[in-house]
């Protein structure tokens, strides 16, 4: 029950967030689809331009046109790539149906504008837009389902949105956020699809009282919908409490305090990062900051958000960075990596390790015990003479890497098929034999749980994955983070991160809960409790 | 009936001087050389089969076809010299298929031309009670219906005022009756003629029925692939035609009218 209590505590952010987007995309989208519909009507030669523009955008997977959205920014992330992702999507069903219902008055209508004496102008606004009205709106309504479900898309580019929930609960195994988060989003456009119906009915019966209802459930909606985010955005009184603190320091008492300021922390997508970013945020909230969490993010989203400053604080791995954005296909020594990576993002984008973790969390190869029994296989190089018959399972992220490429080749696995999955599903589906071999987490407890056999790689194919601290390049400047965050470095062991994971996706604990709990046992090996 | 009607401003005089109209830049005309006049408050009927150029015709005077060659003339004055949307604000048109709006009350497709002219609201209002009295149509029942709601023969009595909302004096009408039953046709013909004699309106009035040309034309104008074919009084039409396609044009209505005529002679005599 506490698990449906916590998805309500979120909702009013998340909707607020959601409904922000969809309707500004909307809105936006309707007002360059109309004019641009227009236009194409009286322009021939504008009209299959823009209806071909508008359909391409449309054939353009929706989480593709998203994602694009980050790098096409220069790498910014949050509300605007999502909305000018929404937007764009929402423009096609406007555009073709302004041109369809324009076109399609019957042609004695527009002579009869025209014979009475109208301009053209005249013509459109008192004759034409009228009668094409049901229409265009038709239009808008459609617009209005894609877009708001579009939306629950945009929380891997760090927009929150009710997509949140379903993220979440995907990753966690929790089918109540999932649910959640498909109610909501649901309900809303049916809901917001039904006032536009009622506002295009008392057009049409002429009915002031129709038009007021709708207009105040649209009003309702819009304002109870995006109270919470107004709220955030007043200034906040300054407390006297954050005075206080400030003097202390004035005084010389060295006490790390984040009082008033507001933080971002982001992170991937999936439960280990859910949970470490749930336990940087209850430090950071400890020491007073009000914090924000980017969640879902993809790997690159998420750097490009941290060397822009959008994300303070995330969590990555060495051999992720080594290979992913410093794109160097020979693994080396571990700490020697380590110093590499650190130095590399420091003098390229000014983004700073903080230190380790203390934890690993790295690729490997795991099967299915029987499987690896049957085949005889220990070591990844065992897998050779089978190749051809083996199907590898993993995160679609994973086969675009320099490092499979890498071990393909040392391994002499190149005859063998992937498959593309969400990493939450490819511990159950090498369970169940619908794979072979998965490109395991080391750290995840479903390995144990579901004893699974990670294969040796003697021949150190898979570079190492510290997880490491990372501060953006105005994180860095702050000692005060810097002092809150610095105890954190070399405090969660591997079995500490493995039995977060496997609390999260083996016994159902919510996120929240395991990273009180982890918090609770790096206090135990003496991090001073705060 | 048209004590209240506001001053008619003085019927007019109209003249096609060789219109002609070309959509290949003069390779062929749809309409050529077509001349001929109307006096004032005289009621020309363009007849002729269907694609003969007369609807064209009637669309280059008030310029919703743009003539090629020739002039047009009102009161002297070449159209071609004034803006295309005032000189259609000054011109009643009624419609084939009368062209309501659709999504626009009765009022207010009868006031849309003196909107267009920027009247008050108030005036427009007195004006389309007026007129809807003067077309027999109760401005209470009728004003804010729906055009969907009305009669074939209420809808047209409607294009009718609307082309007279404005007090034109040169009023162009395409087959107005076409889509009317024939006691509705009749009625409304009676009607419209009456109006149009006493607001002394000066008319164009295309139409493929050559009774209904001979009934109601002051001067007839029969036309054939885009030319004159002949013109005259229904009189001199029917005396003599001239046209070898005129005379076979009117063979059916005078055929028609003998048979009548014999019937009715029947019946008086066996009384």
């Amino acid at each position: 029950m506490s698990n449906l209590a916590n998805r309500f505590a979120e909702l009013p952010d998340l909707l607020a967030g959601h409904l922000l987007l969809s309707v500004s995309a909307l809105v936006i989208g309707i007002v360059i689809s109309v004019p641009l519909g227009i236009a194409a009507t009286r322009h021939p030669r504008l009209r299959g331009p823009a209806l071909a523009f508008a359909g391409l955008i449309q054939t353009v997977p929706s989480m593709a046109l998203l994602a694009l959205m980050v790098p096409l920014l220069g790498g910014l992330i949050g509300f605007v790539p999502a909305f000018i992702a929404l937007t764009l999507y929402s423009m096609l069903p406007v555009l073709r149906n302004t041109v369809t219902g324009i076109l399609e008055i019957d042609p004695a209508m527009t002579e009869a504008a025209r014979g009475v004496g109208m301009t053209d102008r005249q013509s459109l606004l008192w004759v034409e837009l009228p009668l094409a009205a049901p229409i265009i709106i038709a239009g808008i309504r459609t617009a209005t389902v894609w877009v708001v479900g579009m939306a629950t898309l945009s929380t891997p580019v760090g927009a929150p949105s009710l997509g949140n929930y379903i993220f979440l609960g995907l990753q966690t195994r929790n089918s109540v956020a999932v649910l959640f988060g498909c109610f909501f989003a649901a309900a809303l456009a049916i809901v917001l699809d039904q006032l536009i119906r009622l506002m295009e009915h008392a057009a049409r019966l002429r009915s002031p009282r129709l038009a007021w209802a709708a207009g105040i459930g649209l009003m309702v909606i819009l304002i109870g919908g995006l109270l919470p985010a107004a709220t955030r955005l007043l200034p906040r009184p300054a407390t006297s409490e954050a005075s206080a603190i400030q003097a202390a320091a004035r005084e010389g008492v060295s006490q790390p305090s984040l009082a008033g300021q507001d933080l971002t922390v982001g992170s991937k997508g999936f439960t280990e990062q859910y949970i470490l970013a749930d336990l940087l945020s209850l430090e950071l909230e400890a020491a007073g900051a009000t914090v924000r969490q980017r969640p879902n993010m993809g790997s690159t989203i998420l750097f490009d958000a941290l060397r822009s400053n959008t994300v303070d604080v995330s969590v990555d791995y060495s051999g992720t960075i080594w290979a992913a954005i410093m794109k160097r296909p020979e693994p080396i020594d571990r700490t020697e990596m380590l110093i590499e990576v650190a130095a590399f993002l420091k003098d390229e984008y000014g983004v700073i390790a903080l230190g380790r973790l203390g934890f690993e969390n790295a690729y490997a190869l795991a099967m299915n015990r029987d499987r690896a029994v049957a085949l005889g296989a220990r070591g990844i190089s065992d897998l050779s003479p089978f190749s051809h018959r083996l199907t590898l399972g993993g995160d679609p992220e994973f086969f675009g890497r320099l490092e499979w490429s890498r071990v393909r080749e040392i391994y002499g696995l190149e005859s063998m098929r992937t498959r593309g999955m969400d990493s939450t599903f490819m511990y159950g589906a090498v369970r169940d034999h619908e794979v072979d071999v998965i490109t395991a987490y080391s750290t995840d407890g479903r390995i144990a749980a579901f004893d699974l056999v990670v294969l040796d790689d003697p021949k150190q194919a898979f570079p190492p994955y510290d997880a490491v601290l990372l501060l953006s390049p105005e994180a860095a400047r702050n000692q005060q983070l810097v002092g809150t965050l610095l105890p954190l470095v070399n405090s969660v062991t591997n079995d500490m991160m493995r039995s977060a994971n496997k609390a999260v996706d083996i016994d159902g604990l919510s996120v929240e809960r395991a990273a009180t709990e982890l918090r609770r046992r790096i206090g135990g090996r003496g991090l001073e409790g705060r | 009936m048209l004590q209240a009607s506001p001053r008619y401003t003085p019927a007019v005089t109209l003249e096609l001087r060789n219109v002609g109209k070309s959509y290949d830049d003069g390779l062929s005309f749809a309409v050529e050389d077509v001349s001929f006049s109307a006096e004032q408050g005289e009621l020309v009927v363009l007849v002729g089969e269907s694609g003969c150029g007369k609807t064209t015709t009637l669309k280059t005077i008030n310029r919703l076809i743009e003539l090629t060659a020739g002039h047009v003339l009102i009161d002297g004055s070449d159209i071609a010299d004034r803006e295309a949307v005032d000189l259609r604000r000054s011109i009643g048109y009624v419609f084939q298929g009368i062209g309501l709006f659709p999504h626009l009350s009765i009022t207010r497709n009868v006031g849309i031309i003196p909107k267009l002219l920027g009247w008050e609201e108030e005036r427009i209002s007195r004006r389309v009670s007026e007129l809807l009295e003067l077309v027999r149509l109760d401005p209470e029942e009728y004003g804010s219906r729906m055009p969907a709601r009305l009669s074939g023969g209420q809808r047209q009595r409607v294009g009718f005022a609307r082309a007279l909302a404005a007090a034109p004096s040169l009023m162009l009408l395409d087959e107005p009756f076409g889509a009317l039953d024939p006691i509705t046709r009749d009625g409304l013909r009676t009607e419209f003629r009456q109006i149009q004699k006493e607001l002394d309106l000066t008319a164009v009035l295309v139409t493929h029925d050559m009774s209904e040309a001979l009934l109601m034309g002051d001067r007839i104008i029969v036309m054939r692939e885009g030319r004159v074919a002949g013109q005259g009084s229904p009189r001199e039409i029917l005396r003599n035609p001239g046209d070898p396609y005129v005379a076979r044009l009117m063979e059916s209505p005078t055929r028609q009218a003998e048979e009548l005529a014999a019937m009715v002679d029947n019946d008086r005599a066996q009384l």
